[in-house]
């Protein structure tokens, strides 16, 4: 059987706006997945978690600008989990979704996305192992 | 042909309606006693006998980012097009958390800084915000916070204008900081509660015209709370106040109540439920002041209301659409009796709203007071079947869910234990599946949807501020007295330590001292610890 799909979230900035957030992590729960939330963390503490709890996919809920996203795909792939999938989704613009994609974001989600979406993305994606 | 009545209606907080209301609905309904004239116990039909007449509401809008002299800029250009607010939104990273811009959890996030507000650090700051303004002919929206009041008090006290000729609204509500964007690490809810009660003293005696604090209901709607459990948790809030004060026995139910008695509704998008839940605030405000508190002075009765409106139903899809969404919210809120109103601008699904979209903000709102005739008449809708039926259910469910939070020991108790983190989650979940499954519709998200863009907007990007406030940050450090500095904070820390003391007199010292926010900030987390909110993820 194949083991469940540890989703870890993290906002990347301050702002502390979470309705996006439950939303998403009881979508993945209703799918059958496990979800660890790390609330407003930095790039270290987001990999410390990542490390710790073992996850498959990292959702990054951004309400800030990207430097912290950049910083945190850079740590991931140094500690050995660039296969990581990491999905992203917050208030973002259309224009900024290229720039986000090549820091290595699979896929954005920005407000307005349906939960369905983002469930199957992260199923179709997330690496099996 | 049918009535339709296969179809289940409902409003947004879930009372069934009927097709049509008749005088049955209303039968028991006793004009004195259950509305009265506008200006007149209990106060449901208005606060003031002339309402519009004798003054429009205000056109408060928020604005607010990038580095203290845009902010300064925008609330410049708002006034110039007929914006009656003066607001300077906190940088949320460094004021709001009370962090100065060289703190490790501020120098992970530079970039963030002046995103969502300036980075306000202080005194030199509050002098370049309030530099073009009359101090004693504007309308000030403060934070709220004993730190916020206090920069403004002591830019005014520098530049002779008494506090008595101050005019305006605090805010220093808890559902932003602790319940619909809880901050990292701040002090207990319990310590904010204390912080308003100072205001509220500080300002009833010295300050009169200036509403020292105002419960923000629209900041748990947004979160997924549903209109009567608004109506229920900005009163229970009130309560924690009044009963805080009183206990203190410092003052008299008449000497402060008319201070608590300004707040914020949201209005969202069922029209009639919302003109309801403002005709049944005032009802309820007056009761519980009446019946409960036993208050005498007439002006302890009289709820004064600002609406806002910018939620989950602003849509980021075809988003000139938004301008329709907050017209018809601008006729809601003066429908139900405002006093002032901000809406949300076109683009805040978006982004930090641009120029532009506050412009259309203020001519949507200048378009229904002088064009549409909604000035003449107060509480126009008074005696119609079913607005009065709907005021009456709405109230009646407020009561019930305010047993509720009483029976828990108060609403700041339920944002302690999680509670009403749970009761929000729980509204929020259920609107999302029905707006997913396209039960609730949303005109361009869940329904005519367009393939190609249409009413694109062009995105406002606040300018990064972090440099620079660490630039001022330095020159404050440089060029106060460090030992008046030193003497003030550990002041401030002695009268913090004691919640017999009101804090104004020390903070207003530190604050011509030149002491920082962050500084301030460590003062309050040493001597109160740090919380967290439950968020039920």
């Amino acid at each position: 059987m194949d083991k469940k799909i540890r989703v870890l979230i993290a906002k990347t900035s301050l702002d502390g706006h979470w309705r996006g957030v439950v939303t998403v992590a009881a979508a993945f729960r209703n799918a059958g997945m496990e979800v660890i939330y790390a609330g407003q963390a930095t790039a270290e503490q987001i990999l410390q978690t990542a490390l710790q709890e073992d996850v498959d996919v990292v959702g990054l809920n951004i309400g800030g600008r990207f430097g912290h996203v950049e910083e945190l795909i850079e740590m991931l792939k140094e500690n050995g989990m660039g296969d990581l999938l990491v999905v992203a989704g917050g208030p973002l613009l259309d224009e900024d979704i290229p720039e986000l994609k090549r820091l290595g974001v699979a896929e954005v989600f920005p407000s307005g996305s349906r939960t369905k979406d983002i469930v199957a993305f992260v199923q179709a994606h997330a690496p099996r192992r | 042909m049918g009535t339709g009545d296969d179809k289940r209606y409902t409003t947004e907080s879930g009372i069934e309606l009927k097709p049509s209301y008749n005088p049955d609905d209303v039968a028991g309904l006793d004009y004195e006693r259950e509305l009265g004239e506008p200006g007149q116990a209990p106060f449901t039909r208005g606060p003031y006998p002339g309402m519009y007449r004798s003054r429009l509401w205000r056109i408060a809008q928020l604005m607010g980012s990038g580095k203290v002299e845009d902010t300064r800029d925008r609330v410049t250009y708002s006034h110039g097009v007929g914006g009656d607010w003066v607001v300077f939104e906190p940088d949320q990273i460094t004021t709001v958390h009370m962090w100065d811009p060289d703190h490790p959890e501020v120098m992970a996030r530079k970039d963030d800084v002046g995103l969502t507000g300036s980075p306000i650090l202080g005194l030199p700051d509050y002098e370049v915000l309030l530099e073009p303004l009359d101090l004693s002919q504007v309308y000030f929206h403060m934070g709220g916070s004993p730190w916020n009041n206090s920069n403004v008090y002591v830019v005014a006290e520098k530049r002779g204008v008494p506090l008595s000729q101050l005019h305006g609204t605090g805010q220093g509500e808890m559902f932003l900081p602790y319940l619909s964007t809880p901050f990292k690490d701040m002090p207990p809810p319990s310590c904010h509660l204390r912080n308003n009660c100072d205001v509220v003293e500080f300002n009833t005696r010295n300050v009169p015209h200036v509403v020292p604090i105002s419960c923000a209901g629209h900041n748990a709607r947004a979160n997924g709370i549903a209109a009567f459990e608004e109506l229920a948790i900005v009163l229970a809030w009130n309560i924690d106040h009044i009963e805080y004060i009183l206990k203190r026995g410092r003052q008299k139910i008449d000497d402060f109540a008319h201070a608590l008695g300004g707040v914020n509704y949201s209005i969202g998008r069922d029209f009639f439920e919302e003109i309801c839940k403002l005709r049944a605030a005032r009802r309820m405000w007056y009761k519980l002041l009446k019946d409960r508190y036993k208050a005498q002075d007439p002006k302890s009765f009289r709820l004064r209301i600002h609406g806002f409106s910018a939620d989950r139903d602003y849509t980021r899809e075809q988003p000139l659409i938004n301008i329709v969404r907050s017209a018809y919210r601008t006729m809601a809120a003066a429908l139900g009796g405002v006093q002032s109103l901000g809406i949300g601008p076109y683009d805040e699904a978006i982004t930090t709203p641009s120029e532009e979209a506050l412009l259309m903000a203020i001519r949507t709102q200048q378009v229904i007071q002088h064009e549409s005739g909604i000035d003449a008449v107060a509480d126009p809708l008074a005696g119609s079947y079913f607005v009065e039926s709907l005021t009456n259910e709405l109230e009646e469910r407020a009561w019930k869910y305010l047993e509720k939070i009483e029976g828990q020991g108060g609403l700041v108790k339920t944002i302690e234990t999680g509670w009403l983190h749970a009761e929000a989650t729980r509204g929020a979940l259920e609107q999302e599946r029905r707006l997913e499954s396209g039960e609730r519709k949303l005109v361009g998200f869940n329904c005519f949807q367009t393939d190609e863009k249409v009413f694109e907007v062009r995105p406002h990007r606040a300018s990064k501020a972090w440099e620079e406030a660490m630039a001022r940050l330095e020159k404050m450090r440089r060029e106060r007295d460090d030992a008046r500095v030193a003497k003030a904070l550990d002041e401030l820390r002695r009268v913090v330590e004691n919640p017999e003391v009101n804090q104004f007199p020390a903070m207003m010292e530190a604050i011509r001292s030149m002491a920082t926010i962050g500084e301030i900030g460590r003062v309050y987390r040493e001597t109160w610890g740090t919380w967290n909110a439950p968020i039920p993820v």
